[in-house]
């Protein structure tokens, strides 16, 4: 159950953003951390929406999203 | 005690006669051990209930007996930095232990040939002074009273003028100290960390109070000290957590009179990550997005200095005079 929360997140992250495979690893991993340490992703995904960030259509505005999504998921204690 | 803590007892047939066998055998008040051709027929299984098994195997070491400390190890300064690998695995449960992504599963598997390491030092120590960190695949300490490792490896470095031993513990046994043979080349390093990371992510190992009880022993009896705020887990709340625990050390001890103390973040190679991972799928160390560098992975800069700058300052707050090994 908590697997395919993770891929839920991550598909909805992901179609909002270009990723190449090695960027959706690094997401899903983000993905998985999150859930583990009580990170609300769906609140960093508003976060970003208000920030004007996501969505984003090309791959330099989704290496941007990753990582300020990276900062609030794995730097932010 | 020690038949309690291991489901089965092995040997190897070819060091059934050693002395070191015989010894550690009469300690755990084992008369029957399971006969075994090699190590690794145990050691190397993986259970097929995750770390389930837990057996204690002795054997003699078919390989290397000092390696040289990998770039990740704290070195000290020391140009020639060694560790020993006479005991494999440990008794703790530490989370974030490399161990877990180095071995299979949670045998101990106890060389009973040390004399075997000392006859490779005796070489070395002609060449150059040695560093030897005899504790590094497990915690030495704990399992005193079943090996005697300590006392010998204290004995070692008592009569060696070119050997340095550091025996690095979490374990609280307070009694032991005032008979080892003192010497400023024996150094007892002790691992703090905060009761809630302890409590967390160090299963079955004492907390913070016991660890200065024991730390407080080593330097009483003699021996040279040195505290390692290391590794330090990033995990919500952390500064407050470390904040306090910076106050229990500073309050319970002579920080002036510690030998050194070091910081550092968590880290660990690649590969064992990656296996900790498989094993470990809900552990928030295993799984955190760490950063790749060289092989290794570590927190992210912005992360990691923030943790060892915050740790630092709290320590000289308290203790100006405190000597920390800066790493950079």
């Amino acid at each position: 159950m908590e697997i395919t929360k993770d891929a839920v997140i991550l598909d909805i992250f992901s179609s909002e953003m270009v990723l190449s495979e090695s960027m959706k690893r690094q997401l899903r991993q983000m993905c998985i951390y999150a859930r583990i340490a009580g990170i609300d992703m769906e609140a960093v995904r508003e976060a970003l929406h208000d920030k004007g960030i996501l969505p984003c259509t090309d791959k330099n505005g989704s290496k941007k999203a990753l990582s300020e999504i990276y900062a609030y998921v794995a730097c932010s204690f | 005690m020690w038949r309690a803590l291991f489901d089965k007892i092995y040997v190897e047939k070819k060091a059934l006669d050693d002395p070191g066998t015989k010894e550690i055998l009469d300690r755990a008040g084992e008369t029957d051990p399971i006969v075994i051709e090699h190590y690794k027929d145990v050691f190397d299984i993986k259970s097929s209930d995750g770390n389930a098994r837990n057996s204690l195997i002795l054997a003699r070491n078919p390989g290397r007996r000092l390696y040289e400390g990998a770039p990740v190890c704290q070195s000290f300064g020391n140009e020639h930095f060694y560790y020993s690998p006479s005991v494999m695995n440990c008794i703790y449960d530490c989370e974030y232990c490399f161990l877990k992504g180095m071995y299979p599963g949670r045998d101990i598997c106890v060389f009973t040939d040390l004399e075997e390491t000392f006859s490779e030092l005796d070489e070395l120590e002609k060449e150059h002074p040695a560093y030897v960190c005899a504790s590094y695949n497990t915690d030495l300490m704990a399992l005193e009273d079943l090996t005697g490792y300590v006392g010998k490896w204290c004995e070692r470095a008592a009569g060696h003028e070119n050997l340095s031993v550091e025996i690095r513990s979490k374990c609280s046994r307070t009694d032991i100290y005032a008979r080892l043979p003192v010497s400023e080349r024996a150094i007892f390093a002790f691992t703090l960390s905060p009761d809630e990371i302890i409590s967390r992510f160090e299963k079955g190992t004492p907390m913070l109070e016991g660890r200065m009880r024991a730390l407080n022993a080593a330097m009483n009896a003699g021996f040279p000290v040195r505290i390692c705020f290391d590794p330090m887990i990033y995990v919500r709340n952390w500064k407050d957590y470390y904040r306090n625990m910076a106050d229990i050390v500073a309050n319970g001890t002579d920080l002036s009179a510690v030998k050194d103390i070091s910081i550092g973040t968590f880290r660990i190679s690649d590969q064992y990550l990656k296996n900790m991972r498989k094993k470990m799928p809900c552990s928030e160390i295993a799984q955190y997005p760490y950063v790749s560098e060289g092989g290794y992975y570590q927190y992210p800069d912005v992360v990691r200095l923030a943790m060892e700058d915050f740790m630092k300052s709290e320590i000289l707050d308290r203790c100006p005079r405190a000597g920390i090994y800066d790493w950079r």
